[in-house]
């Protein structure tokens, strides 16, 4: 599995969405209905757990949208 | 938009004034167009857009009316909000907000940015002060549902340190500074249930947690521990004996209003943000009081857009210390909360907890 499944996978089993739906215009924090404040969060830890990092508070609010949550994890030095 | 390391507390008085005037004219022509209760209460206060000068003269709510009406500024057809109730016990009404998405995001980022400063950028494994049943109930934001999941972003393993009957989770407490207690670690919760639930409780059992290196961040007022007779003095005081714990910041804002809130600085005083105003009114004629003199709270925001909760004058009352000149160094007005205003309903984000002893 390479880390960009392993992403997708974790992103599809806390959103319960469908791989047609991996993008940008439809997972939206705050708009995608279950992507909300709880299930950020529990998303993020279990991002953090997967690749063994720690995103910073503004990470935190920054992971706003399906591809920024990969750009976070390259910034923290993750091949992904 | 990928939020950078804005300083949030950067503009000084000029700036701020002709910021925050501009702000607060556009929100409020914004909500008079999306809100008709709110624009028919604006034209029975005769608010004249085009003559203000200053956001000082723009037309405010009272916090209370949240209580009494659902007001939406959202647009035809928008269904998608979420509804945050304040505090309250059971018997009083408690004010209802709408949040939209932009409004929320809005929040959470306002949040990051002011809390960062006090608290640093890098998350610290974080204890609540608070029962796992509080953030359960996904249909239901009380304000301490809001408090808990909006600090969880300062946060990493997040912990509770109350089992649902709200009596001390020894084994988790235990656990958890077992863990992290030996690194910097945040404590969080609303000023009663810490000293109610933690303090009083560590107390009567004997337990001396070694809490050092905790940072507590606590909020929700100070009127049960008043009542009480616990100054916030005997509040530190308490919390450094029974555990040791040193650093405490104490947190002013509401649920009726996105975006402000206050945090306190190293020097004990409460600090406006670049997304906040503030202003004391005078009692008997509401006009603005003077430096250091006590007056009513009027608080002022730039995030609210799904609901007209951008100027409201609260049920507390306290001070300015200052402005742009505080030893911390953040530009901005810096103040005190005093207490509640005469008359005011009793509330308290903390009262929510019913005491059932």
């Amino acid at each position: 599995m390479t880390n960009l499944q392993r992403y997708n996978k974790i992103i599809k089993d806390y959103l319960g969405c469908t791989d047609e739906e991996l993008n940008d215009e439809v997972l939206v924090y705050n708009r995608y209905p279950k992507w909300d404040s709880v299930k950020h969060m529990e998303m993020v830890a279990a991002l953090e757990d997967k690749f063994c990092v720690m995103f910073e508070t503004l990470d935190i609010t920054s992971f706003s949208k399906y591809s920024l949550g990969i750009e976070i994890l390259r910034k923290l030095g993750v091949d992904i | 938009m990928m939020p950078g390391r804005v300083f949030p507390f950067s503009m000084e008085k000029d700036e701020k004034d002709r910021y925050l005037t501009g702000k607060m004219i556009e929100l409020t022509q914004y909500h008079r167009d999306h809100c008709s209760a709110y624009r028919k209460m604006t034209d029975a206060l005769g608010c004249d857009l085009r003559r203000i000068t200053h956001y000082s003269q723009l037309p405010y709510l009272p916090v209370s009316l949240f209580k009494d009406l659902r007001l939406s500024s959202l647009e035809e057809g928008e269904d998608d909000f979420k509804t945050v109730t304040s505090s309250g016990t059971s018997g009083q009404r408690r004010s209802q907000i709408i949040l939209d998405a932009r409004t929320r995001t809005d929040q959470q980022t306002a949040l990051a940015r002011i809390g960062s400063d006090f608290l640093g950028t890098r998350r610290m494994p974080y204890l609540v002060i608070d029962c796992p049943a509080t953030v359960g109930k996904r249909d239901h934001f009380s304000a301490r549902t809001s408090g808990i999941l909006g600090f969880s972003i300062f946060g990493a393993h997040r912990t509770f340190a109350l089992n649902d009957d709200m009596c001390l989770n020894k084994d988790a407490l235990h656990d958890f500074l077992e863990k992290y207690g030996r690194q910097p670690f945040l404590v969080f919760g609303f000023t009663f249930m810490v000293w109610k639930y933690f303090c009083q409780e560590l107390e009567a059992e004997g337990m001396r947690p070694d809490m050092r290196r905790a940072v507590l961040v606590h909020g929700g007022g100070w009127k049960k521990l008043a009542d009480q007779a616990v100054s916030k003095e005997a509040f530190a005081a308490g919390l450094g004996r029974v555990c040791g714990i040193s650093r405490v910041i104490d947190y002013y804002g509401m649920a009726e209003q996105t975006g402000s809130i206050f945090f306190e600085c190293e020097c004990g005083h409460l600090h406006c943000s670049d997304y906040s105003g503030i202003l004391f009114r005078r009692p008997e004629d509401f006009s603005v009081c003077g430096p250091g003199e006590e007056g009513i709270i009027e608080v002022l925001s730039t995030l609210p857009r799904s609901y007209p909760g951008h100027i409201l004058l609260t049920e507390d009352q306290g001070r300015l210390l200052g402005i742009d000149d505080c030893p911390c160094g953040r530009a901005g007005a810096y103040f005190e909360v005093s207490g509640r205003i005469e008359h005011a309903e009793l509330r308290g984000c903390s009262d929510t907890y019913e005491d059932r002893s």
